[in-house]
């Protein structure tokens, strides 16, 4: 475990170093995470100029949700996506090959490998929007508060990180699945809004197959005073099981896998 | 003239053989597109349906007609984009295509048709299975749908020769993503993809009038869903071709211009 968050962290400075020689890059995301929260925002002020509450929603609940959103894809497009993209190439070209022989657990090295140093704007970004949301509705939050509220958000990156990792398991016996995840991201969208909006055969794919309903819903109800515990435990357990099914999947997988010149 | 025509229909007959040899991508595709429409829809119905069953002159079943004459109209709505033409600049291959009789305008073009209509086929089961689902109201008659689809191919051509000029930025310099970035967002705003005009302030509906934007986004839209009376359709058809043309002058001038500094790197 210790090794694994030693070679996580060289991985990470790594990437650091090699981002640091594109500087102007962090420029040019900056404007681009601005561009999207931006459209985003202005959704919000043409729906709420409308109303006063949306399907049981406040204008600053939804912007808090947003946020939320927006943190929790910062994350997948820091880590996950760049990983998988690097995974699947490596399937479809047999350059696994590398990642089989290094003397450490497959699917943590292929899940370490790559980092988007430049993506963490969105975090930032998202915070910055959920922080107004929160000052605006003036709730009390106490520290106890932040503390799940981290908790939740980090089981929902696990949550989004298992999915997407068992759906990448399919190229060890399809090679060009890339399209699925075209799917994969359309659903997770929907995560911009509460589940309990859309209608019924939506919210099935949300809560079993593509749960946003946990990854995204828990955090903000923790953090605008709607959670509970039964609603975090829940959320946990759906991260356990998933990480689970995943790693079943990997060890299956990777049995299959032949090597390029096999 | 004729000669222009016969080698569209060659060309797009090649690469409809290509394409077909993808098709279950081209089917995951349309249906990962499904969800940003379907998101606006249920976020405006549910509001419509609070407000008592009407918002800005939609109702809900106008609301769904709205977004799901969206899904086939966002088809129609790609086009060769600055990225695409940045990444054929930088990677110098641009230069084969230069080399070719034809300019390689034609071949980009008759690919995107290709694309367009084989991408409308898969669409028809998909936008079924809309209709199903959201209980939609059109204007269903043969004259809307025959000035819709014209509408649709205009907008279509429109958007495409006006990106593809805007491309021709890249022939000066390669940092631009920025710029086309701020450029599409403020077309997703205006153009009616986000929100439907009328929910829009009247400034914004008002100027969007004046710009591109909605020409080849909402004003399809609004012909199929029964917003536009002939009048307003007459108009919206002049300001098409109205655009086409700026574009194609803007698109002529730019690239006759650009392609002398062009470099060709990678040579």
């Amino acid at each position: 475990m210790k090794r694994a968050f030693t070679l996580a962290w060289q991985y990470l400075r790594l990437a650091f170093m090699n981002e640091m020689q594109y500087r102007i890059n962090f420029f040019i995301q900056l404007f681009e995470s601005a561009l999207a929260l931006g459209t985003a925002l202005i959704v919000l002020a043409l729906v709420y100029a409308q109303t006063e509450i949306l399907n049981g929603w406040s204008r600053y609940e939804l912007q808090a949700l947003q946020g939320i959103y927006v943190i929790l894809m910062g994350f997948v497009q820091i880590s996950v996506q760049p990983n998988v993209e690097r995974l699947l190439t490596d399937i479809q070209q047999g350059t696994f090959d590398f990642v089989l022989v290094k003397p450490i657990d497959s699917q943590l090295l292929s899940s370490i490998r790559e980092v988007r140093i430049w993506q963490s704007v969105d975090i930032l970004a998202g915070s910055a929007v959920l922080g107004h949301a929160l000052w605006q509705l003036g709730n009390q939050i106490g520290l106890v508060q932040v503390g799940l509220f981290v908790v939740a958000i980090l089981s929902g990156v696990l949550i989004i990180y298992a999915l997407v990792f068992l759906l990448s398991t399919l190229a060890f016996w399809v090679i060009r699945i890339e399209s699925i995840f075209e799917v994969l991201m359309g659903i997770m969208a929907a995560g911009r809004l509460p589940t309990d909006i859309y209608p019924r055969w939506l919210q099935i794919i949300l809560v079993y197959l593509v749960p946003m309903a946990f990854a995204v819903t828990v955090p903000a109800q923790i953090i605008t005073n709607r959670g509970d515990a039964t609603a975090l435990l829940t959320q946990l357990g759906v991260a356990a099981v998933f990480m689970l099914i995943t790693r079943l999947m990997w060890r299956t997988a990777v049995k299959r896998y032949s090597g390029a010149s096999a | 003239m004729r000669r222009l025509w016969l080698i569209y229909g060659k060309l797009i007959e090649t690469s409809t053989q290509v394409t077909f040899q993808y098709r279950l991508v081209h089917f995951f595709w349309l249906i990962g597109m499904l969800f940003e429409p379907i998101i606006y829809l249920v976020m405006w119905t549910t509001l419509a349906d609070e407000q008592g069953g009407t918002l800005a002159g939609y109702t809900t079943g106008s609301l769904a007609g709205y977004y799901i004459a969206w899904t086939l109209v966002r088809q129609w709505n790609i086009a060769l984009t600055p990225f695409g033409f940045e990444q054929r600049v930088r990677n110098g291959e641009l230069n084969p295509h230069l080399l070719r009789p034809i300019h390689p305008f034609h071949y980009d073009l008759s690919d995107f048709i290709t694309m367009r209509i084989i991408g409308t086929l898969y669409w028809i089961p998909v936008g079924g299975v809309l209709i199903w689902l959201f209980q939609p109201t059109f204007a269903v008659d043969a004259t809307m749908i025959g000035l819709f689809a014209l509408s649709l191919a205009l907008s279509f051509v429109m958007r495409f020769v006006l990106v593809y000029a805007l491309g021709m930025a890249v022939f000066w310099t390669t940092r631009v993503s920025a710029l086309f970035n701020l450029y599409f967002a403020i077309e997703t705003i205006l153009s009616g993809r986000l929100v439907p005009q009328a929910l829009l302030p009247s400034w914004a509906q008002e100027l969007g009038w004046w710009l591109p934007f909605r020409w080849s986004f909402g004003f399809p839209i609004e012909i199929i869903i029964g917003k536009l009376s002939y009048a307003e359709i007459w108009q919206g058809f002049g300001f098409q071709i109205g655009w086409l043309i700026v574009a194609t002058i803007l698109f002529r001038l730019l690239w006759n211009a650009g392609i002398k500094r062009y470099g060709a790197v990678g040579a």
